[in-house]
């Protein structure tokens, strides 16, 4: 019974795919993307990934879908390509090729070696959280999060490096904007809180509350109060970074008290990852805006 | 507080503070470089003294957690990466100023308060890299790299550089998906990825295919021939700067990993060695017949890279079992000479640049410009690149040679490739040395000597280096005979 | 069994973005097609990790797909600050008639 579902899903999940590559208007494009985003989330949670679905469905295909919508504004609809013949044989045999490869390559393996799972479970009760996907990103492996954080700030840097430009005003969105902020706003932060916490022993964690947190920090963007040029600024870039120091100096200060990097002292476990998920959450958040916005005007720093 | 967590830790919270800082921005590139020498310096030391490090971080131990390792090869690249670091500091430092002043333009002081925050980020990714023990750590290691790299890229501002910058991010999101996949393949295979289980790719058919895509991926990163077209734009129309930490420093990150999947992974397989061994030489011919027809001084250097990294990837595909022939010494030694002569190169080309308002190599000549200590600076290092004893360079290819020959029949004809890539570069670097040497046109009267300044100063000073290490590659020697984690 | 379907359905993304990548020349395209091709794989991620209906699956590569796509929004960012840039002050009609 699952199967047809399954099957149905996948089948949805490649169409709206293509749709996404080859509509000829560019917002269709954007909008089959997001929801193809979304089908492939339930995808996940058929495999019992909720988190991820979660993830992908906030950042993956939401904030990306609004970024690419953004930047689609200004540009003109794609004219159509003119590719020869043998440069789309070429293509298809080469994705082909590799789409064939990788397929092969799961049908022929033998039965999966199985290692990180029986690691996972035997130190799970020592990581201090019981959500085995927060106890790898904020533990076992909490350097990979660590430098994935650092991989946010260095593409809010490269933005803050470029040359400013003029900002685009903001279109005014009606008289139902503001009502709506004052519920939403509030809304997205308990949300975000809530995420935070409920990360610890179920499918949650910084990134989708920092992603939640970012949707009601947009939401306040789009309704022209918070403003992200002029000395508005600063106390976004202080969240920005506030997040990723807490979180080094965490690992520096761990060093100190036990010896090794990031290892938390024992038993405060879960005190220490709360912690650095608090300040990752509001991190997230800010940077994400700020990213979306783009650092526009020259007023992204005195 | 070990060093390993400081080499990248401690310029990572430097750029912060410089990007946070915006008035001090110098100063916190300052003491975010020195510091990280220090503590490369100090690392190298004790590597030396009581042999590799590996720390598992978090105290979890391997798979389940990220061990970093620091042997002689990864303090070896440390240490390069900050002694190069420090002179393009310097170098930057005297280009921008020191602070803020009132009446700057506006281009200048963006340039500046966007390049120490992106430097120290790469800094801070490429010690990540070069310390880290696991495969998808590597992956997250080359994308603060790739970004922060981009940003040096796109720092100049003018519309080539830009688009130099698109065309570089794309290429690198290419390599870094291309990656992914190999590690994702990997895992479905062995179900881990941490680099001491490279080894066990060999075995399985999906593990081959991984490994074939992890290094297609890296390839892309490291632009080997054929897939370096992105390469040239982009360090040709960049600030000097960014140029000399591009080709000296970012790209070794990727022939590294090259280098160390082949030590750990001991792909004896002959279709790997020899098809890297044909790529490494195709790119040594094509990059430096590009370095032939170049026109504009910055392109022909940036063609140069191109082609030395063919040259480290022919020495990479040399390397075999660590423990029985130490011909992967070669790879090594070839990645640090010329991080270094490229470096005082592009330094020194940029001074050159600058004093005479164009780099076209047809008009360069005694009375456009005078160099001095650039070219001073210039052709010590091309002495390195080409290969003359005493430098590094000769030392690396003296290795790589002895590794060819002892490799059998077949090789004799890359060692042919090697001497005919040396002869080349001798070809494309005198057409620039000549220039300053190349009397004036018409009875024109030389330009004045430029004095020497702070910027040429690192120019010198590396390029002495490269020069130098040859004679006293001792300390590196030691360090790379040691025992390899 | 659902492994092997979501296995197939990521190596046809892979394969569906990569066509896409090759054959068109538009800027947004393209970047739709980067973004389509790392979902595919970490399609492939979660799909491998899958242990069965009734057993937890591995948490591991559930991480790496949550680093990675926080990941690619970061590039995605940065390469359409960059476009806007080459957009805004170039020819615009530059990207097409590049390829």
């Amino acid at each position: 019974m699952m199967t047809v579902f399954d099957v149905m899903l996948a089948a949805t999940i490649l169409w709206t795919a293509w749709t996404a590559l080859t509509a000829p208007d560019r917002t269709a494009a954007i909008a089959a993307f997001l929801v193809f985003g979304l089908f492939v989330g339930l995808s996940w949670v058929r495999l019992g990934a909720p988190d991820v679905a979660m993830a992908e469905a906030a950042i993956g295909s939401g904030l990306t879908g609004a970024l690419l919508l953004r930047a689609s504004r200004g540009m003109t609809p794609p004219a159509p390509t003119r590719v020869t013949a043998p440069h789309r044989a070429a293509a298809v045999i080469t994705a082909a090729g590799v789409a064939g490869v990788l397929a092969w390559a799961v049908l022929v393996l033998p039965e999966a070696a199985v290692v990180y799972d029986p690691l996972v479970d035997a130190n799970i009760g020592d990581s201090g959280v019981s959500n085995p996907v927060t106890a790898v990103l904020l533990n076992f492996r909490a350097w990979d999060t660590l430098l994935e954080l650092v991989v946010l700030l260095a593409a809010l840097l490269l933005v803050a490096a470029l040359r400013p430009i003029r900002a685009a005003r903001m279109a005014d969105l009606g008289p139902l904007y503001p009502p709506f902020l004052r519920i939403m706003a509030p809304l997205s932060i308990f949300l975000s809180a809530h995420l935070l916490w409920l990360g610890t022993s179920d499918p949650g964690g910084a990134f989708q509350a920092g992603a939640v947190l970012c949707g009601g920090l947009l939401a306040l963007f789009f309704g022209g109060t918070l403003k992200t040029d002029g000395p508005d600024v600063m106390p976004l870039w202080a969240l920005a970074v506030m997040g990723v120091v807490v979180f080094v100096g965490a690992g520096l200060l761990a060093e100190a008290l036990t010896g090794t990097l990031l290892e938390y002292p024992d038993g405060a476990d879960k005190a220490w990852i709360l912690t650095i998920e608090s300040a990752l959450t509001l991190s997230i958040g800010a940077t994400l805006l700020l990213l979306f916005s783009g650092l526009r005007q020259g007023g992204a720093r005195p | 507080m070990s060093e390993p967590s400081l080499l990248v830790l401690w310029p990572f919270l430097a750029a912060v503070m410089a990007a946070v800082n915006v008035r001090g921005a110098t100063v916190w590139g300052g003491i975010g470089t020195l510091g990280t020498a220090v503590f490369a310096v100090s690392l190298a030391v004790s590597v030396h003294a009581t042999g590799p490090e590996l720390i598992f971080i978090g105290g979890w131990v391997t798979p389940l957690g990220i061990a970093l390792r620091a042997d002689g090869l990864a303090a070896v690249m440390v240490c390069m990466t900050a002694a190069v670091g420090v002179a393009v500091s310097v170098q930057a430092a005297a280009t921008w100023g020191l602070a803020t002043t009132a009446d700057e333009p506006a281009e200048r002081a963006r340039q500046r308060r966007g390049f120490w925050p992106l430097w120290l980020c790469t800094l801070s990714a490429l010690n990540a890299l070069y310390l880290s023990g696991d495969l998808f750590n590597l992956y997250v290691t080359f994308e603060i790299l790739g970004l922060a790299a981009v940003g040096l890229t796109a720092l100049r501002g003018t519309d080539e550089a830009l688009r130099a910058a698109f065309d570089y991010l794309v290429a690198g999101l290419a390599g870094s998906l291309l990656l992914l996949l190999g590690i994702a393949l990997a895992y479905a295979a062995i179900g881990r990825v941490d680099l001491g289980s490279v080894a066990l790719l060999n075995d399985t058919g999906a593990g081959r295919v991984a490994i074939g895509m992890v290094l297609a991926g890296i390839a892309l990163k490291a632009a080997l021939f054929p897939l370096h077209f992105w390469m040239p734009a982009a360090h040709s129309n960049a600030v000097p700067v960014s140029s000399a930490i591009l080709s000296a420093l970012v790209v070794k990150g990727a022939l590294y990993l090259v280098l160390r999947l082949i030590l750990d992974g001991g792909f004896d397989t002959g279709p790997l060695r020899w098809g890297f061994a044909a790529l490494g030489a195709a790119g040594m011919f094509w990059g430096s017949l590009s370095a032939l027809r170049a026109t504009q001084l910055k392109l022909l250097v940036a063609h140069s890279t191109v082609a030395q990294i063919g040259l480290i990837t022919l020495a990479i595909s040399v390397s075999g079992d660590p423990l029985t022939s130490l011909a992967w010494q070669a790879a090594a030694l070839l990645m640090v000479s010329h991080a270094l002569a490229k470096s005082a190169m592009f330094l020194a080309v940029g001074r050159i640049k600058e004093k005479a308002g164009h780099d076209t190599i047809a008009e360069l000549n005694q009375a456009t410009l005078n160099p001095g200590a650039a070219g001073f600076a210039f052709a010590i290092a091309a002495i390195s690149l080409i290969g003359l004893p005493p430098t590094a360079g000769f030392l690396g290819k003296w290795t790589l040679i002895t590794g060819l020959i002892g490799q059998g029949q077949g090789a004799w004809i890359f060692v042919a490739v090697v001497l005919m890539g040396s002869a080349l570069s001798i070809a494309y670097l005198w057409r620039v040395i000549s220039c300053f040497m190349k009397a004036p046109p018409d009875g024109a009267t030389a330009a004045p000597r430029v004095p020497w300044q702070a910027g040429d100063m690192a120019a010198v000073a590396l390029a002495l280096a490269a020069l130098l290490l040859g004679v006293f590659a001792a300390a590196p020697l030691a360090l790379l005979n040691g025992p390899l984690l | 069994m659902p492994d092997l379907i979501y296995h197939g359905v990521g190596a046809g993304l892979v394969g569906m973005a990569l066509y896409r990548a090759a054959t068109c020349a538009d800027l947004l395209t393209r970047i739709l097609a980067l973004n389509v091709l790392a979902v595919g794989i970490a399609a492939v991620l979660v799909a491998a990790a899958y242990r069965g209906s009734d057993v937890p699956p591995d948490a591991v590569p559930h991480a790496f797909v949550l680093t990675g796509i926080v990941v690619l929004v970061a590039v995605t960012a940065a390469l359409l600050a960059l476009a806007e840039r080459l957009e805004r002050d170039g020819d615009a009609g530059r990207d097409n008639a590049d390829e």
